[in-house]
């Protein structure tokens, strides 16, 4: 089964931007919730995570803080 | 795509406006060249407006590095995102050091721009994307209804604060002389913003909270005194990457060039924020970078 991938980010940030295009390339879907725009996805993202960076990246139930490239390739096996 | 063991005409390290624009001058006289960057469009990419380039009324830092990357497709041109860590030469040659591979080319041209300074105080390190920011393109809709600091006071705390103004409900520009220093035409913007307080002759010595930031201490003449905020954004100027060379610097570390962008180093060009041009724009980055190209050109061709 595909793994659920669900990312956090805004348009400007240059992880993010990587994050996306690693998941594009790889072909694979996944939800992406622009925090500038929704502001219930920001609020979510700091109370799941913690901390105010982006992305934050969930993999099924997995949090990766960042885009640890290692640990979503990991993730995604 | 980037072959390990090809020598290239010319290896340009940085991914901003200056290595790119080299990177299409040489590609027009079909040199073969590699550009090995970091973040594509550089310092660029995060700005949010962009409305002093020439020929662009206005145009955001995305849109802007979407175009550059769109022009530099158009050409024959190996790109391999990258960190480099050292350039040196090699006999006649020089060597592009990067994380993973080495590079070798005739010709080097250093574009790797420069990153943001930090602050260095206490809480600065600790509390980092739990309050303490270095991006307001990028994080600015995470301080939405909240009180931020901004420290600095030039172009780029400007930039900071019209990022903020529509998200946060108080922005304290904090600056370390009396009045804000920048293009009149953001001074007079962000003037404009009721929810600024321009906090003047103060320095930031702490940044304190539990788990997210709750204040900093700002000493302003002598007292020192607390602001409360959730936020704070650090634009107080930038350092040159330029560890990865031993070459001849200023006092700031920024690379010294000759005026057709030589640097002490026989075949070793730089062009843009790393070197020691003291007007830091994208326009003057890009006309740096066709400078530096064609005398890497004019360079190799004699070399033949």
């Amino acid at each position: 089964m595909a793994a659920k991938i669900k990312i956090y980010t805004t348009p400007t940030c240059h992880h993010c931007i990587d994050a996306k295009t690693f998941f594009k390339e790889k072909g694979l879907d996944f939800e992406n919730l622009d925090v500038s725009s929704d502001e219930k996805a920001g609020a979510e993202m700091v109370e799941k995570s913690g901390q105010m960076g982006v992305p934050v990246i969930f993999i099924n139930d997995e949090m990766i803080i960042g885009f640890d490239k290692e640990k979503v390739e990991k993730l995604l096996k | 795509m980037v072959e390990k063991k090809k020598v290239y005409d010319v290896v340009i390290v940085g991914g901003g406006p200056a290595a790119i624009s080299s990177a299409i001058y040489l590609a027009r006289r079909n040199l073969c060249v590699l550009m090995v960057y970091g973040v594509l469009g550089g310092q660029a990419s995060t700005t949010a407006d962009i409305e002093n380039y020439v020929g662009f009324k206005f145009i955001t830092g995305e849109e802007f590095t979407k175009r550059l990357n769109e022009h530099l497709k158009e050409y024959d041109i190996s790109c391999q995102k990258e960190i480099v860590k050292i350039v040196k030469a090699k006999g006649s040659l020089f060597s592009v050091e990067g994380e993973e591979n080495n590079y070798i080319g005739k010709a080097v041209i250093i574009s790797s721009g420069a990153r943001q300074r930090k602050l260095g105080v206490p809480g600065e390190a600790e509390f980092l994307n739990k309050g303490v920011a270095y991006c307001a393109t990028c994080d600015a809709p995470l301080f939405r209804n909240k009180e931020v600091a901004i420290i600095g006071g030039g172009n780029s705390a400007l930039e900071a604060a019209i990022q903020l103004e529509s998200y946060s409900k108080k922005i304290y520009l904090v600056i370390r002389g009396k009045e804000l220093k920048g293009e009149a035409v953001l001074i007079n913007k962000v003037k404009g913003f009721d929810n600024v307080e321009v906090v003047p002759s103060a320095s930031i010595k702490e940044i304190k909270g539990s788990k997210f930031v709750e204040k900093i201490i700002v000493e302003q003449e002598g007292s020192s005194k607390e602001l409360d905020v959730q936020g704070v954004f650090v634009e107080i100027g930038y350092i040159p990457n330029s560890e990865i060379i031993e070459i001849k610097k200023n006092e700031r570390n920024e690379i010294m060039i000759s005026n057709k962008n030589e640097t002490s180093i026989k075949g070793v060009f730089a062009a843009g924020d790393v070197t020691e041009i003291p007007t830091k724009q994208i326009i003057v980055s890009a006309g740096e970078g066709a400078k530096a190209a064609i005398s890497a050109a004019d360079y190799l061709a004699r070399l033949k």
